[in-house]
């Protein structure tokens, strides 16, 4: 692993260690999306969360 | 008794008879802060000079039989972020240290348009990224009923100060559960409402998929009383909700829980808990049953893979909202803050995109499901004892985020999940410490939690405990 990484920008320091925490993080986002998103996400977009929040109001009281 | 022991309510009610002066209110508020505040630190700020002109002006206002607001002459303090037009708005910072915006916050405005007076700045984590109360900058909040213990975090200012009755109510934010968690650690009610219902401009950004704006008070009324002052569609924030708002005061005044369906949300919720904080949260249920509701099992799923997806979202939206001072200013931020900050650099657009996408499924499924068999869901707002600060000062040292996660484990799911959930103090306490339940419904439900929650209120009877300071 390298000891600094230049991202985000040239010349941030990013440490090893920071990178290691990112890192396993991502590993378990890819893992879940994988088991989540079955079938795809073809079809949706996160706009679909306003009309899906909507539809919930309707029985709100 | 002094004047701050009376409720926001019964403080507004007080100032529209007659009874005492809005600016009684700010004297005996400011007395005692200077008293008690010293052992809490959760102001940042007092603007006492602010809050006697704002008072003198309501005074005035009534002596002249103009039209009064429900909130008329209550003395607030807010979480330090949000703007006000000329006035200082650290966001518990360094770099905002001297920050004078430009523009006023909508849920301000909202507050002083229902009478509501200005007290000052309280304390908060860095930039509201934080669970615990810790902040390098400004200081560690301290909790009101033992101050070697934390408030919770980020809106630790507002826990502790609303708890110690140095304010009658306070405005957080809650992007991970920010404002339940120092609601629950403190022992007061504190509201998650609805994504998109309580307009965001003028308010410091942390996320915006997850960012939301709400109040913590002492009682399930007073709580009703600022939602309804603040909620509704804004033109200046388009991403606000045009949902039409509910009567949210009267379905406080109104309690009902007769046959209401209460889910017990089990499985994640109590894995890894302190039995003590299960045997807080049964007590709640207990209070739930005596106060007429049917307790029903119910199937949450996997909040494990919803707080994961959070994660993808949060992380790259915070990293980017500090992407430019991180990149000249890296040593103004405190470690923590710098640390959870980094991480969302790591993550592709793809990552970020497909949890956004999985959002509205995952909402759907979760509602559909888990809402068919019961009205409102009851979990821990955290489940565990309240740890020192000494403890929990962990910085970005080794496993930190392991600290984090335990604290925020409960409330990080309903962010995601867009729900409101109003922490609510449980009638036995955690290790001599307040217990904390949340309730959540479906959507913009905030009237049903309400009405429910004012029942459980008057049968849990911790509205009149008092942290002796």
């Amino acid at each position: 692993m390298d000891d600094q990484l230049d991202e985000p920008y040239p010349g941030y320091v990013y440490d090893g260690v920071a990178a290691a925490r990112a890192d396993k993080l991502l590993t378990a986002v890819r893992r879940t999306t994988l088991q989540q998103a079955e079938g795809g996400l073809f079809d949706t977009e996160p706009a679909l969360i306003e009309k899906t929040m909507a539809a919930y109001a309707q029985d709100r009281s | 008794m002094s004047l701050t022991d009376l409720t926001l309510a019964e403080a507004a009610d007080a100032v529209a008879k007659g009874d005492a002066s809005s600016l009684d209110l700010v004297e005996a508020s400011l007395e005692r802060i200077a008293a008690v505040d010293p052992k809490l630190n959760s102001f940042i700020r007092v603007e006492a000079e602010t809050a006697r002109e704002e008072a003198a002006a309501v005074d005035a206002a009534r002596a002249k039989g103009e039209a009064l607001g429900p909130l008329v002459g209550v003395p607030l303090a807010h979480k330090d972020m949000y703007y006000r037009k000329g006035g200082l708005t650290t966001c518990g910072s360094k770099i905002r240290r001297e920050f004078r915006p430009a523009v006023t916050a909508t849920a301000l405005a909202c507050l002083k348009s229902s009478g509501a007076v200005y007290l000052g700045g309280l304390n908060m984590a860095e930039f509201a990224f934080g669970p615990t109360g810790h902040n390098e900058h400004w200081g560690a909040c301290r909790n009101p009923w033992d101050p070697t213990r934390i408030t919770g975090g980020s809106s630790s200012g507002a826990g502790s100060a609303t708890a110690a009755r140095l304010t009658f109510g306070a405005l957080g934010s809650d992007t991970g559960g920010s404002i339940r968690l120092p609601a629950g650690f403190c022992g007061v009610v504190g509201l998650k409402p609805t994504q998109t219902r309580v307009s965001r401009f003028g308010v410091m950004g942390l996320s915006f998929s997850l960012d939301t704006v709400g109040p913590l008070t002492r009682t399930v009324l007073d709580n009703a009383l600022m939602l309804a002052a603040i909620a509704g569609h804004d033109p200046a924030d388009p991403t606000s909700a045009t949902v039409p708002i509910d009567d949210y005061a009267a379905a406080a005044r109104a309690p009902a829980a007769q046959g209401v369906r209460i889910g017990v949300a089990r499985g994640y919720f109590e894995d890894d808990a302190d039995d003590a904080a299960l045997a807080a949260r049964d007590s709640a249920l207990a209070a739930c049953k005596a106060a007429g509701a049917t307790l029903v099992e119910i199937e949450i799923g996997d909040m494990k893979a919803v707080n994961t997806l959070s994660a993808a979202a949060m992380g790259p939206e915070a990293a980017t909202l500090h992407a430019e001072w991180l990149r000249t200013r890296r040593q103004d931020y405190g470690a923590q803050m710098r640390a959870r900050c980094e991480i969302g650099f790591r993550y592709s657009g793809v990552d970020y995109l497909s949890a956004l996408q999985l959002r509205p499924r995952i909402v759907d499924d979760f509602c559909k499901r888990v809402f068919a068999d019961c009205d409102l869901v009851l979990a821990p707002t955290h489940n565990i004892e309240t740890p020192t600060i000494e403890a929990t000062d962990v910085l970005d040292s080794q496993g930190f985020e392991a600290v984090v996660a335990r604290i925020s484990r409960c409330t990080r799911p309903l962010n995601f999940l867009t729900l409101p959930g109003l922490a609510l103090p449980t009638p036995e306490r955690v290790a001599g410490m307040p217990g904390s339940i949340q309730l959540i419904a479906p959507p913009f439900a905030e009237a049903a939690i309400y009405r429910f929650a004012a029942a459980y209120e008057a049968e849990a009877g911790y509205a009149a405990r008092n942290p002796s300071l």
